[in-house]
Parts: C-alpha cells; sequence; structure tokens
C-alpha cells in the first residue's frame, strides 16, 4: 500500500504540505503541478475532475471551501476511504484553522504556522489507514460498557456537556448520545488529535469541521486509568481541574475500567463465545458509523507466528470490508424506474470465497453488520448460521450496550422522518 | 442445392462459359436453359447489390421492410444492365435473375409463358419457384395478392383464448392449426413458408364476425374476440376470410415450419393475438393483371422493400431504424433536464451527451500544427466537453502513464453538474478517449463499452495514425466522415440500449453470446459451414487453366440475432467479427427490422496473417453469416488493387444461409429463442412474504421437501443432504402427482388464485418440464401434454397433409433427430430455483445466458446486473492478481492489497418505495419487492466465470449443483 496526500492552495498553487506512507518515491515537484494543473485548467472549463482510476491506482482531487485542494493518491485502495482520507486531513486543518481564515489570503501563512498542531493529526490519519477502519469510530464492546454508560452520561449531566465518551486504547467504548450525534469525521478527528498528542492529559480549543467550523471549542481529556481516557467537548467552562475532580468522582471504582481494559485485546468481551473456525470479526453499525474491528483470540492462542498471522487475517477482513462498503454504495444507490416508483436495493448477506479462508457478511435492517472471516474448511452454509448467531448475541446482550447505539439510530431516522 | 451445382454436365457447362466469353452483352442463349434454378427461393429475392460497391471496393447494402410505417415510396428498380459484370466465372443465378428481369421488360408474356414449361421441368422436385405460381390456376389465392404495401394496410387482429389441450378435439388426423385455431390453413402456393387462412371448421365466420354479440356461445373454451384494429384499413371488411395471410401470434413470425410447436406451447388457456393480413381490395385489378405476367405481382410486393445502399445512409437512418431509441431521444432529454438545467438549454437534442469520442495525437500539447489533426465527436467544439478540455486529459494521460507509472483508465467528472466517465485508451500512440454520461452507464458498463469500441477500432484501422488524419487528401475525408457515422451509431446504441432497461450484464461482455442449439442441429449447421469452404470453387475462375481458387474461406461464424450459433473461425478473429457486427449497429438492425437482405464486403487486417483478408458478412432474414476471405496471392495482383466484392462467393454464402433456413435452423433458432428452455429459468418472482407463509404450511406439510433451513447445523448438514435425496427419491410418484397440478417454481401445493392466468399457465408448463426432465430417467411419459417435446415428432410441421411435398426432407430429418431432446434444468432437485444464469467461457469466448431474458419475467433484471457487475469487479481483481502471481513468481499476496476471491455472492433485496420523493432511507413507506441470490465463481482452469441468480431460499448445496451449468456447453 502506498499513499500520497498533497495538500496545496486552491487559487495559487502553492504547496502546503506533502506527505507520504508506504514503498514510494517522493514525487517530484513537477508532477505535484502538474497533478494540480490539470484539475485546475479542468476547473478553468467547468469542469470537475472527481476521481481518476488507472490500473492499481486511485487518484482523487478535491477542493475545500475553494482554499485548499488535497490531492489523494493510493494503490489498492479503495475510492471511498481516499475520499474520507481528504476530508480528515482538510479536518485537521480545520480543527485548528477557522473557516473565516481559509479564504483569507494570509492563509498559506497561517497553515504553515499551524502545521506543527495539524501534521501529527495528518500522519496518524494516515497510519489509521492500515490499522483501523478510517470513516467509521472504532469501538470496543466489553460486558462493563453498560455501567461505563450509566457513569459517563452522570459525568455529563455534571460538567453540562453533551460530548462526552470514554476511550481505552485509542477505541471508543461508551460515549454519550450527543457524542453519537457528532459527524464520524469529527469523532475520527477528535480520537486522532488525542492519538497523536504526547501525554493523555489535553485541554486543546478546536474547531468541528462538520458541527460548526466558526465556534471553537475546548477538547479536554483526562486520564483514569493507564489506558483509559475521558474525552469532554465543552465550551470556556468548567475549568480543567473541576472537569478532572468530577471525572475521578464518576468513575471512583477503578476495578470497571481494569475490567474493561482487558477486553481490549481482541474488542470484545471476555465471555462472549466465538466458534474455533472463525478468525477475525467486524462488527459495525453503518448508519452510525461505528465498528468493531476484532481478531479471533482464541485462534491466536497458539504461538508468535499466528499473532502475526492474526494481524494479516484482520488485514484481509479490512480489505473486504473497505471494497465491500465502496461496492455496496454502487449498489444500493436508488433507482428510479419511473415516475411514482423507485426502487431501493440492498444486501442481506454476502459472502466471498479465498483460497485459504472465506468470509461471511450480514446485515441487519438496522444498519448494523457483521463481517466474518473464516477457516476455508467451514462449510457455506454455517458461516450464515454463524454470523448470525454472533451479531445477534452481541445486539441482545444489555451489557455490551450496542443496542444503545440502536436506540440512537432510531431516533435519528425518525428525526429525518419527521 | 449447392451439393448439384460441380455435377453439371459437362458439355453443358462448356457451353455456358463459351457463351459467355463470345457474348458480351448478356447470356440469354444459356441461362434460359440453365439447371440451377432449383437452389433458388425465388429470383425477386436477389438484391442487385452490385451497383453500389464503393470505389474502394468495400459494400454496404441492405435491404428491409420498415417496421415502423412510412409512407415512402421507394420503387425498387428494374435494371437493365449489360453483364458486363464479373459474370464470366459462373452462371449464377444472379445472371438468371437479370436475364428473367430483361425477358420481362423485352419479351411478350406468351414468350415467357413459353419459356417457363423449360424451366419448370428442370427445377421440378424444389417446387419452391415463384414461376410455379404462374402455373397456378388464376383464381388461386396467392402470396404476392397480400397487399403488404404500407399505405393500404389489410391488417386483421384475432384475439381469442387458446389451449394446447384442444389439440385432438377433432380427432388425431386434425391439424393443429385446425383444432386450437379453429381455422384450417395451407400454404400460399407461391410462398410455401407463409400459410393462408383456408377454410373454417363449423360455421366459424359468421362466428368471427359476430363476435361481439356472441361471445358466450364459444365452442370448447374459446374465446373469441375479434378487433378491427386497423383504422386507416380501406376495406370495411374486418373478418377473417379464405386467402388471407396468416401472418403471427403474439408477435411471433408464424410459417408452415413453425405455426405447430408455436401453439402447441400454449399448455394452459392463454389469450393470443393473432394477426392476418388480407389481399388489398383496390389492388384486385393489379392483382389480376400481376396473374397475366408472371411474378410481376410479387416485385410489386417487394415495392415497398427500404434500401440501405452504403454505410454513410445506414448510419444516417440508423436512428429511424430503432423506434425504441426515437422515443428514448425524447425521455432521455426529459430526464436530464433534472440534472443538467443549462446542458438542456442548448438547442442540440442530445444535450446530455450520451456519448462523445475525442482522438488526440500525442504531440497536441506542444505542438499547434495538430490541432486539426484530431477528430472529436459530436463534432461541435461547444458543447463536446472532451475537445474543450483535450489539452488536460493528454497532459492527465501524460503525467501518470510517464511520471507515475500508471495507465489511466477512467475518470469521473462533472461538466455543469453532469456526471460522466472518461475512459483512456490508446491506439498506435494516439490517445482516444471515450465519454459515456453517467445517466447510461455505470462506471463498469462504460469501461466495457470503452473496450468494445477501441477493440473494433484497432480492427477495423490497424494502422491508423497521425497521417491518416493529416493527409488532407481524400482518405482523410472519408474517415472523418466514416468516424461520424461510426459515433452516430454508438450514440444510438447507448440511446437504444437506455430506453431497453436493463441493459443487459452480459451484453456488454467481450464474449459473444451463444444460444447452445441441440447438438444435431449444430452438426448440420457444421456440415453446411464445413461445405461452403471446402467447396472446390476453381470452376469459377475466369481461366480454366489456371485453376487456383479466387479466395480461400478463412472462416465462418453464424448468428441468428445476436447470438451465436456456430464458428468455424479462430477465436480472436471470431471476436473481431463481432466487435464490427456490434459497433457497426449490425445486430441492432437485424433484431430490430425484418431484414430481407445484407450485403457487407470489407478488407479487414488479421492480426499476425499475412495476405489480404475479406470480411463478408450476408443476412437473411434474422441469420447472419459471416465469413472471412483470403485473396489469392495471385502475383499479378498490386496490394493496392482494389478488390470488389466477389458476385459468386457472396451468392455461395447466400446459398448456404437458405439452405439453412431451409433445414429449418432458423426456425428452430426462433422456437429456441423465445422459449424458456435451455436450460429455463424461472419467470416469475413471488412476493417473499407470501413465499415466506407457504413455506411455513409447506414445512409442516412435508418437511423433507426441501427445506434447509438455515438453523441447520454444520455437522448434519451433510446427512441431512443425503437422507433428502433419499427422500426425494421415494417420493418420486408423489412428486410426480403434485407436479401435475403445482404452479411451476414457486409453490407446490397452493393454487393461488390470485395469480393470473397466463403466468400460471407459463409456470405449469415450465414445471412440468422438469418434471420430464428429473423424472428422464424413469422414463415415464408425462402425458400431461404439457411438454411440447413429447409430441414432438408425431407433430412436425408436415401436417400440412398435400403440403409435405414442399417441405425439405431436410427439415422433417431435423424434426425428427431432436425431438428426443430433453430440456437441462440447471438447478439441482426437482423444483427450479434459478432466475438467472450467465457463464461466460473465457476460453472459447463465449456466453450462455438464458436466451429469453425480459424484466416482465424477471422483474429485478437491473438489479441483478448490478450485483453481477460488483461480483465481476471482484472477480477481475481475483483474476488481474492472479496474472501478477503467474508474472512474476514472487508473493505479492496481501503486501499488494490483492484478495484472490474465487466466488462471491450476495442476497439482496429490493425494497420499493412507492413515492418516488420519499427515497430516503427509512423504511417507513417502502415495501420489500423480492430477494434474490446472485453467485458468481471464477473457474482457474479452463478459465471461466459464472453467475447464477437463484431464489433466497434455496440451500447452499443447490447453488453448488447450478453450477452444473458449467458441465454442459454443447446441445
Amino acid at each position: 500500500m502506498s499513499i500520497y496526500i498533497l495538500c496545496l492552495t486552491t487559487n495559487g498553487g502553492l504547496p502546503v504540505f506533502t506527505r507520504k506512507k508506504g514503498d514510494c518515491d517522493n514525487l517530484p515537484f513537477s508532477t505535484v503541478a502538474s497533478l494540480n494543473g490539470f484539475h485546475m485548467f479542468f476547473k478553468s472549463l467547468g469542469i470537475t475532475l472527481e476521481v481518476t482510476h488507472s490500473e492499481d491506482w486511485t487518484y482523487v482531487w478535491r477542493d475545500f471551501h475553494n482554499a485548499v485542494t488535497l490531492i489523494v493518491c493510493a494503490r489498492s485502495m479503495t475510492e471511498g476511504v481516499l475520499q474520507t482520507l481528504a476530508e480528515i486531513v482538510f479536518g485537521s486543518i480545520s480543527l485548528f484553522v477557522n473557516i473565516d481564515e481559509l479564504v483569507d489570503l494570509t492563509l498559506l501563512e497561517r497553515m504553515k504556522k499551524e502545521a506543527r498542531n495539524y501534521m501529527p493529526v495528518v500522519d496518524a490519519a494516515l497510519e489509521a489507514c492500515t490499522t483501523r477502519i478510517l470513516g467509521f469510530t472504532n469501538c470496543v464492546l466489553s460486558t462493563e460498557n453498560q455501567q461505563l454508560g450509566q457513569r459517563l452520561n452522570d459525568f455529563s449531566g455534571l460538567c453540562g456537556s453533551l460530548f462526552c465518551c470514554l476511550v481505552v486504547g485509542n477505541n471508543v467504548t461508551v460515549g454519550t448520545e450527543g457524542w453519537w450525534d457528532l459527524d464520524v469525521i469529527d469523532r475520527e478527528l477528535l480520537l486522532l488529535l488525542l492519538n497523536s498528542s504526547s501525554t493523555l492529559q489535553n485541554d486543546i480549543p478546536v474547531y468541528l469541521p462538520k458541527k460548526d467550523a466558526t465556534l471553537a471549542y475546548r477538547f479536554v481529556t483526562i486520564p483514569l486509568a493507564p489506558s483509559s481516557v475521558i474525552c469532554v467537548i465543552c465550551g470556556a467552562a468548567p475549568s480543567f481541574r473541576e472537569l478532572r475532580s468530577m471525572a475521578q468522582d464518576a468513575f471512583c471504582s477503578e476495578s470497571l475500567l481494569q475490567n474493561m481494559e482487558r477486553s481490549l485485546t481482541r474488542s470484545l468481551p471476555e465471555q462472549l463465545e466465538i466458534d474455533q473456525c472463525v478468525l477475525a470479526i467486524i462488527v459495525a453499525n453503518l448508519s452510525i458509523k461505528k465498528c468493531i474491528l476484532a481478531p479471533n483470540s482464541i485462534q491466536a492462542t497458539g504461538g508468535k507466528r499466528t499473532i502475526g498471522g492474526g494481524i494479516l487475517r484482520l488485514d484481509l477482513l479490512k480489505k473486504i470490508f473497505d471494497q465491500t462498503v465502496q461496492y455496496n454504495k454502487n449498489i444500493s444507490g436508488v433507482h428510479t424506474e419511473d415516475q411514482i416508483r423507485s426502487r431501493c436495493i440492498e444486501p442481506v448477506d454476502q459472502y466471498w470465497c479465498l483460497d485459504y479462508h472465506k468470509c461471511y457478511a450480514h446485515y441487519d435492517t438496522i444498519g448494523n453488520t457483521i463481517f466474518i472471516l473464516f477457516m476455508s474448511s467451514v462449510p457455506t452454509p454455517a458461516m450464515r448460521f454463524i454470523a448470525q448467531k454472533l451479531l445477534y448475541s452481541i445486539l441482545q446482550d444489555k451489557t455490551i450496550s450496542w443496542n444503545g447505539a440502536i436506540k440512537l439510530c432510531r431516533n435519528i431516522i425518525c428525526k429525518i422522518f419527521e | 442445392m449447392r451439393k448439384s451445382q460441380p455435377l453439371l454436365p459437362n458439355e453443358q457447362h462448356n457451353s455456358a462459359r463459351l457463351g459467355l466469353h463470345s457474348a458480351e452483352g448478356g447470356s440469354e442463349s444459356y441461362s434460359s436453359e440453365s439447371t440451377f434454378s432449383d437452389s433458388y427461393t425465388d429470383s425477386s429475392d436477389l438484391a442487385n447489390w452490385e451497383e453500389y460497391v464503393a470505389d474502394d471496393g468495400t459494400l454496404f447494402y441492405a435491404e428491409y421492410l420498415p417496421q415502423a410505417r412510412r409512407p415512402l415510396h421507394e420503387k425498387r428498380i428494374e435494371f437493365a444492365r449489360s453483364s458486363s459484370l464479373r459474370m464470366g466465372k459462373k452462371t449464377a443465378r444472379r445472371q438468371q435473375q437479370q436475364q428473367q428481369q430483361q425477358q420481362e421488360q423485352k419479351q411478350t408474356s406468351q414468350q415467357r409463358q413459353a419459356q417457363q414449361p423449360a424451366q419448370q421441368g428442370k427445377a421440378h422436385g424444389s417446387g419452391r419457384q415463384a414461376q410455379t405460381a404462374a402455373q397456378a390456376p388464376a383464381h388461386e389465392h396467392r402470396f404476392s395478392h397480400i397487399s403488404k404495401s404500407h399505405e393500404t394496410p389489410c391488417y386483421k387482429q384475432l384475439e381469442l383464448v387458446i389451449t394446447a389441450a384442444d389439440r385432438f378435439r377433432f380427432g388425431r388426423r386434425s391439424t393443429a392449426v385446425e383444432s386450437i385455431l379453429g381455422f384450417r390453413v395451407v400454404p400460399f402456393p407461391d410462398q410455401p413458408e407463409c400459410l393462408m387462412v383456408d377454410s373454417f371448421v363449423h360455421a366459424m365466420p359468421t362466428m368471427l364476425q359476430q363476435q361481439y354479440q356472441q361471445q358466450q356461445q364459444q365452442q370448447q373454451q374459446q374465446q373469441l374476440q375479434q378487433h378491427q384494429t386497423t383504422a386507416q384499413s380501406p376495406s370495411e371488411t374486418a373478418e377473417i376470410e379464405r386467402g388471407d395471410w396468416f401472418k403471427s401470434l403474439d408477435d411471433i413470425e408464424v410459417r408452415t415450419s413453425n405455426v405447430d410447436e408455436l401453439l402447441l406451447q400454449f399448455v394452459e388457456p392463454t389469450k393470443v393475438c393473432l394477426k392476418f393480413q388480407g389481399a388489398a381490395r383496390q389492388a384486385d385489378a393489379a392483382g389480376s393483371a400481376a396473374h397475366a405476367n408472371g411474378n410481376a405481382g410479387a416485385v410489386g410486393g417487394a415495392a415497398e422493400l427500404q434500401k440501405v445502399e452504403n454505410f454513410a445512409m445506414f448510419a444516417q437512418i440508423f436512428e429511424k431504424l430503432q423506434p425504441r431509441a426515437l422515443t428514448a431521444t425524447v425521455e432521455a432529454d426529459k430526464g436530464s433536464t433534472a440534472q443538467s438545467v443549462t446542458a438542456t438549454t442548448d438547442a442540440a437534442p442530445d444535450a446530455a451527451l450520451p456519448f462523445a469520442l475525442l482522438i488526440l495525437p500525442p504531440e497536441c500539447y506542444q505542438n499547434d500544427q495538430y490541432k486539426d489533426s484530431l477528430y472529436y465527436y459530436p463534432e461541435d467544439a461547444q458543447t463536446n466537453f472532451l475537445y474543450k478540455a483535450r489539452g488536460s486529459f493528454l497532459t492527465l494521460n501524460a503525467v501518470l502513464t510517464e511520471e507515475l507509472q500508471t495507465k489511466p483508465l477512467i475518470s469521473r467528472l462533472q461538466v455543469d453538474n453532469v456526471t460522466y466517465f472518461v475512459c483512456y485508451r490508446s491506439l498506435n500512440g494516439l490517445l482516444v478517449l471515450f465519454a459515456y454520461a453517467a445517466a447510461y452507464h455505470s462506471q463498469p458498463e462504460a469501461g466495457l463499452r470503452a473496450d468494445e469500441l477501441i477493440g473494433y477500432i484497432r480492427f477495423a484501422f490497424p494502422t491508423l495514425n497521425l497521417e491518416n488524419f493529416t493527409n488532407g487528401n481524400a482518405t482523410t475525408a472519408a474517415l472523418r466522415s466514416f468516424l461520424h457515422d461510426f459515433c452516430g451509431i454508438q450514440r444510438v446504441r447507448i440511446l437504444r440500449a437506455h430506453r431497453k432497461q436493463p441493459v443487459l450484464f452480459e451484453e456488454l461482455l467481450k464474449e459473444s453470446r451463444h444460444m447452445p442449439l441441440p447438438k444435431e442441429a449444430q452438426l448440420r449447421i457444421f456440415d453446411a459451414l464445413s461445405e461452403m469452404e471446402a467447396m472446390d470453387y476453381r470452376n469459377w475462375n475466369d481461366e480454366p487453366l489456371n485453376t487456383h481458387r479466387e479466395f480461400f474461406i478463412h472462416g465462418s461464424a453464424l448468428y441468428y440475432d445476436h447470438y451465436l450459433l456456430a464458428s468455424q473461425m479462430p477465436l480472436e478473429v471470431r471476436a473481431s467479427v463481432e466487435l464490427f457486427m456490434r459497433c457497426r449497429g449490425i445486430f441492432e438492425f437485424i433484431s430490430e427490422q425484418s431484414v430481407k437482405e445484407l450485403y457487407v464486403w470489407e478488407e479487414v487486417a488479421l492480426p499476425q496473417a499475412t495476405g489480404r483478408y475479406f470480411l463478408t458478412i450476408c443476412s437473411r432474414s434474422h441469420l447472419i453469416l459471416a465469413v472471412i476471405l483470403k485473396i489469392f496471392d495471385a502475383p499479378d495482383l498490386s496490394p493496392d488493387d482494389t478488390v470488389p466484392p466477389s458476385l459468386f462467393y457472396i451468392e455461395e454464402i447466400q446459398e448456404t444461409l437458405d439452405h439453412l433456413i431451409q433445414c429449418g435452423i432458423e426456425s428452430l433458432a426462433i422456437f429456441w429463442s423465445i422459449s424458456n428452455k435451455r436450460p429455463e429459468v424461472l419467470d416469475k418472482v413471488e412476493q417473499p412474504d407470501d413465499a415466506s407463509a407457504e413455506k411455513e404450511s409447506r414445512k409442516i406439510e412435508n418437511f423433507i421437501k426441501q427445506k434447509f433451513s438455515a438453523a441447520t447445523s454444520v455437522a448434519t448438514g451433510g446427512t441431512t443432504t443425503q437422507e433428502r435425496a433419499g427422500n426425494q427419491r421415494t417420493l418420486g410418484f408423489d412428486e410426480e402427482t403434485h407436479l401435475c397440478s403445482s404452479l411451476g417454481g414457486s409453490s407446490i401445493h397452493s393454487l393461488t388464485p390470485s395469480e393470473d392466468d397466463s403466468s400460471r399457465k407459463r409456470l405449469t408448463a415450465s414445471s412440468v418440464i422438469n418434471a420430464t426432465a428429473s423424472n428422464a430417467g424413469n422414463n415415464e411419459d408425462s402425458d400431461s401434454g404439457g411438454s411440447d417435446w413429447d409430441n414432438f415428432g408425431e407433430q412436425n410441421p408436415l401436417h400440412y397433409g398435400c403440403d409435405s411435398e414442399l417441405q425439405s426432407p431436410m427439415t422433417e430429418s431435423l424434426w425428427k433427430e431432436i425431438n428426443n431432446v430433453v430440456p437441462v434444468k440447471i438447478s439441482a432437485g426437482w423444483k427450479n430455483a434459478v432466475f438467472y444464469y450467465v457463464y461466460v467461457d473465457n476460453t472459447n469466448g463465449s456466453v450462455f445466458c438464458p436466451l429469453k431474458a425480459n424484466s416482465e419475467s424477471f422483474p429485478f433484471l437491473a438489479e441483478m446486473r448490478k450485483a453481477c457487475h460488483t461480483i465481476r469487479a471482484v472477480l477481475q481483481n481475483t483474476k488481474h492478481y492472479r496474472r501478477l502471481l503467474a508474472q512474476e513468481n514472487s508473493k505479492p499476496a496481501v503486501g499488494k492489497g490483492m484478495l484472490a476471491i474465487k466466488e462471491h455472492g450476495m442476497t439482496i433485496q429490493v425494497r420499493e418505495f412507492t413515492d418516488a420523493t420519499a427515497t430516503s432511507t427509512s423504511d417507513a413507506e417502502s415495501v420489500v419487492k423480492g430477494r434474490f441470490v446472485v453467485v458468481g465463481r471464477l473457474f482457474n482452469s479452463p478459465l471461466k466465470e459464472v453467475y447464477v441468480c437463484h431464489k433466497p431460499d434455496v440451500p447452499q448445496n443447490m447453488v453448488e449443483m447450478a453450477f452444473r451449468l458449467s458441465f454442459f456447453s454443447v446441445g
């Protein structure tokens, strides 16, 4: 996998920064200039160049607010991921630069000045391309989720902020309703910001590009346990000191968090029984964009070699997931047959047979989906059975409280509908 | 047939040749005594294409009967040609025809009459001569009297409910038409393939006339309705009468050879629409006049023939030739107004710009002198965004290719808020861009279309380069005008395909669609083709001593509409030929219009081949025969000589076609293409809730049957299957009795009253076919009368007692030989569960798919197509990956992010919104319309892809069995 991110000013075509990841050479300046050049020239003719596919590379051009142009090129990645990456990269800039300033002529200087703030976020995003599912908030599920959720809500009421979440090792365990109401880009940006900062204890003024790009918030993170952090988005009040004491009050019993951290290795509760033939699991909610990415730890106990194998398998599954999300987007475009009737098509389940693995995906009616990577010896009908059973055992376990999200999802749908 | 030709008496042959050598002006003396007449259906069939041969030796000529009614009076010109053409080689039927025409003009009818017996005597046996008609009694009804002109149509239409159950209601000796339709038919004496209404059973005419009053008095479930549909008809008589031409049944052309099996398909009472055409009242005088001078009537009948004289003309009228495309244009404009308000303000009719093309020389952006050297379509610099932005495209291509070492394939871009896909293809260093509007094509489809076009351009202009455009001479102009016509055709093709929702998945693949006829029929085709190819043509040379052939036949391929029937061409050549016919719109033309004849002659360059090759395409009605001829390398032939079409080879091809039609290949193909049997697919999708309700009851009733619940665990899976198989065997008898009354593939016992008659009829038919297929082993005759295969042998088209001599014995034996063909069902179990299948054989370049696929039979074709494209994209990746793997011998594996997926399946649910405005994802208003599973699998050796779309509730092992599809390929 190789990725280039080129950031230029839209008007002048001046390069702001370039970043690359993977095994690829630096792009010469002339190439960068021409990549931007024909995009610019197309625009002068009223043509917007969106994406170009070549044999294995994909090139995406994005203009943001007619101020910043991002060119993202990558090999063996889907267009959808690149589009998300572009949004996140631009979002990381606008975390620190007010949208009003973007149209300013002094943008370039401003952006250069803020670079030390947002570059770590960009790098973290690049890193996340390979290890996480971009465009989805990665979560951890444990049986303590319900209790933690209650405490988080208490804390949220106490501090007067709707947007709180508990992060364990870069993954969200529980969040308030307001947190899940935030756009996935904003959520991802905040997590990446936390991820890229050197300490777990932060109090950073940020703009939320999707929520309100002109209003500055405080992003406060308070460490509770070695890898547990509570994140709060709030205004000027309350002070950091107050917030910290509130958080420590709310999550005083350490055992909850310790239990929680134990399920970190596989992102799923230890108690959950998983069939031997399952190699890796992705559970995701496509409407509120959250997911868990879990290797089957029972499988991985064989020795060190299988741990590496586990990562590879997770990678494989992630690739299938990315690809499928992309393709399904193409499939499920609403197809209008005539004036009164229109159809939408959606997959119910899917399976793939690879040389050494099989993969199965099941979708339910409210946007939940499970992707499971199996050993190739498993019979195809059994895959459906295992997948459905696993998905429903996760969905129906109250202590895991994935359902909270579903409730929320219903609320959102109702809101849209009203 | 042709077999007799080489066996000519020598002296006659010599004299013929001598006569030709001596007589410049004509060959009257010998051709009147020629013996070649026996192979011609009738002389008026022969088109006079010679004068349309272009200067460069190419030919594109067609004659067709327009389907859309247009008051065009194009008189067929009588040619009083001198025989200065290449007629010195063979006493061809062309000359004879000319001869006859000349005779018609020159000679008196008495002379002609005197001449007739001589020909008649020699032509004895075939009995298909128009000339025979001349001797028939004058009062007889003739096909030539049927008014075929469009200004005075005598169409009659009759709707009635028929059923094959009536087959023997008048006893076993009655014909099918008689007992099922209630009137008797005989073939026209002068056109034995066409049927004439002869007499009526009972007092049928009165009944037909007073249809409206007497609807209750139908005899034996016959509901006869008569509609006078032709308001323009000058005759007030609407009733069917003796002498009318029984033209079509439900728009299927009725012929002597196909009427019986057609009728027997209607197992259950079905409402059909019969169309008749009567003799024109006003034309009576003309008709009697026609009696006087032989086949002048036939010539008059052909007066409405439309002609296409060259490709440019074809391209011009191509849009008119596609009646469906015309309406599409209007609708497309309507549709695009929403998306592109700015675009539609342009006066251009194709504001949405469904298709655009641009050919760019690589130097264009550096060098101003080549600015004019490129070609662009549409040829309007203002609307063509490709042309406007040519520099950018060129730079993009150059930068990506040279600096980033990746070839761009496709770009998505927005022009005035309309999304387009632009495909990049290279051609001898030139950059060719194709743009497709996203409203018409999705991204994978655009890619496939572009591949198709570039493939054709490469085939047609293998040496296309900058000079071709920059010469500034006549060839440049010709090239440009050709490209213009070519692009115009592409535009119409896209509009047509768009109108004909959905574009079939398999239509776009580069592999050709294959119609697997029964083995016996295939053998016959191969025989005919081989005979044509192996023919010793040396007798036809100018000089008898120089005994080389003029051409060698390199290969030939037979098509029915767009289905490949048989091919004796190298694979890549056939692919090119197929591209030729696709891109030139020939397939569309043939299938849309009733094309009488079509001749194409063009020099083509075959890759890795020396010598000069010529592509010849001949078509008669729906059969197309494409032949590649290789010219003999005569030393005196300079490489730049233009080689005009060879009369004799074209006639030979035409004769082969005639032969194939005569021995029933075409009617078999028609029959095959409308019957859903080969292998059959389900043609009804039940509502999912009904199905599940039924499922429940079924489960209680008989839990063994077909139910493989999702909850079945792995461990028991295998045993259950075996158990089930065993049970099924024991239940064999039970099932059979059920099946006779069953509703096809959807449900077993229920006779849901809500289902409409027609679908029930069809389904029962198909289920019975299933029964025969699955019970083929115990050889039990299902006597429900459902399968038309059961009685195939005894009810062949030769039921027209006295006329059986008219039928060629070949047809008869063919029908006999294929009557034991058992339809193949492709899913396992006794119940069919397959909606659709596409079988792509990459090694043979062919595609099998249901021949009769329309949106009525399977309403989710559009959705299935999308799923197929998705699966194909996944499988293509795998292919690409495997290729890389084979090349590099390393393991790029996951490092390069490749997934080697060899099978991909998905269950898809279609929801329908009642209101188009509320298309948000809220499921409150949506109704689940149906579910289906699409599975695609890639086979490695030999390389092939199989896509199967089946019912969702069948278990996985059924799907496994569906891949049985990959095990049969022929017959």
